[in-house]
């Protein structure tokens, strides 16, 4: 290829760069600034409990408050006990 | 003997010839890479394979009427099967990282220097005897740079069918080799102090934030960049089935069976674009060290633009993230943490490498966009 047309696709090129970053950066930049938008109305109209907050409450749930911490400690014991005796047979 | 020579002239050995030769042991080479090395092999085995397949003497696999001539027609022409694998992407991503700190889109934005930059360096090759990439050829090249195997496939269908079978080889290569590539450029730029920054915790991201997130990159894209909007639709819609909640058998299907099955196909199609004259040219070559080129900058401007930002906020920055902005995901991540890992023991940079990280998938596919807007 000869050097003129290489120089000229080399401007366009260069000019290709510029605006292709250019693009980016403001496209991406216009994302930020949705982002925050689409926070800000999620902390306005937060609407319904999070199914994700509810599974992370349900083992509170679970853990009934009325049994004691020594109970499960003495039954996972004799669990773990008769399943390794299990496992020597 | 009549006879005799016609059965000789129906065997391969009759006709081989010596670039189908070549390009065979470059298939088992993929094959190699797959499966000894480990190296993507999801791609790069299927891909080997089509290469051995496609340069079988006689048997005519990619000529019309030969079955990799139609899976290449029916997925890699029409730009479908890229498409596919994107939404499956789509619906793997979890933007929660990103949408928890979205000043790190920054960060994938720089990192697409490495695309704009390769497309300039893929012309000024142009003056050394042998290459002669047009402004599409180059701009196929240089999104080698976006480490985005879909995307690298897709723009080269569009803008560079002949380069396509070295163009996806390279890139799926080069994502392979991010634990090589990365890690020195990352150190050299860095001081180990900076290495060492703890990042604060992300906030909680609530459920309906990221339902609403692939509709607003898609509407952005709609108004902006239409150009973009196959690939950043299809992403932006196996996004939301994964985030809505509502059809998680489809989101299931897109992230697994359906990802497989394209990936399988998408595999042997590009490997039936590794025919000896197409694959054996001084071109690929200098895709190849284009392709690298393009990682390295990428890499860099990443890192540099986390420094810069690290500057500005008052050191809450680790500037390793910005690494993770060359997309590669999670493989890029990865690489952070690692090298975090390797200043400060306690230092986990896992999750806040990933909003870099799929920042840079969107990177990519804008880029992808802006370059069919303007070149294709």
């Amino acid at each position: 290829m000869d050097t003129d047309s290489v120089t000229s696709l080399l401007m366009e090129a260069a000019s290709l760069m510029l605006i292709g970053m250019l693009f980016v950066f403001s496209f991406l930049g216009l994302l930020i600034l949705g982002i925050h938008l689409i926070a800000r109305f999620c902390k306005a109209f937060p609407g319904e409990v999070d199914s994700e907050s509810v599974s992370t409450s349900r083992p509170k749930h679970s853990a009934q408050p009325g049994i004691d911490g020594n109970i499960i400690a003495a039954i996972s014991a004799a669990v773990h006990t008769h399943r390794q005796s299990n496992k020597n047979i | 003997m009549d006879k005799l020579l016609l059965l000789w002239d129906s065997t391969a050995l009759a006709h081989f010839e010596a670039g189908q030769l070549v390009m065979m042991l470059v298939g088992f080479g993929l094959l190699y890479l797959a499966i000894v090395k480990k190296f993507e092999p999801l791609l790069l085995l299927p891909i080997g394979f089509g290469a051995l397949l496609t340069n079988i003497p006689i048997a005519g696999f990619s000529e019309a009427g030969g079955l990799l001539h139609y899976i290449y027609k029916i997925g890699i022409d029409t730009g479908v099967f890229p498409l596919l694998i994107f939404m499956g992407v789509g619906a793997m991503t979890d933007f929660s990282a990103l949408i928890a700190n979205p000043r790190m889109l920054l960060l994938g934005a720089a990192a697409q220097f490495g695309i704009f930059a390769t497309l300039f360096g893929a012309i000024a090759l142009n003056l050394l005897p042998g290459f002669e990439f047009t402004l599409k050829d180059a701009s196929a090249i240089a999104i080698i740079g976006g480490a985005d195997g879909p995307t690298a496939i897709f723009l080269a269908s569009r803008l560079a069918p002949d380069l396509l079978g070295a163009i996806a080889v390279a890139a799926y290569s080069y994502m392979a080799l991010v634990p090589i590539i990365q890690p020195p450029i990352m150190k050299a730029l860095t001081t180990k102090a900076e290495r060492e920054i703890k990042m604060g915790q992300l906030r909680f991201v609530s459920k309906r934030e990221k339902i609403i997130f692939p509709l607003a990159v898609l509407f952005l894209t709609i108004l902006f960049l239409p150009a973009a909007t196959p690939l950043v639709g299809m992403f932006c819609f196996g996004n939301l089935m994964k985030e809505c909640g509502v059809v998680d058998r489809l989101s299931n299907t897109a992230q697994n069976e359906l990802i497989n099955t394209v990936t399988i196909f998408l595999g042997l199609a590009v490997g039936s674009k590794l025919s000896a004259e197409a694959f054996l040219t001084v071109e690929t070559l200098g895709i190849l060290g284009l392709g690298a080129i393009a990682f390295a900058i990428g890499t860099a401007t990443g890192v540099l633009m986390a420094k810069l930002m690290s500057r500005l906020s008052g050191n809450a920055i680790n500037p390793l993230i910005g690494a993770a902005g060359v997309s590669a995901v999670p493989m890029a991540a990865r690489v952070v943490n690692k090298v975090g890992l390797e200043a400060n023991p306690h230092n986990f940079l896992l999750m806040h490498a990933m909003g870099p990280n799929v920042a840079g998938v969107l990177g990519s596919a804008v880029a992808a966009g802006i370059l069919l807007a303007l070149v294709g």
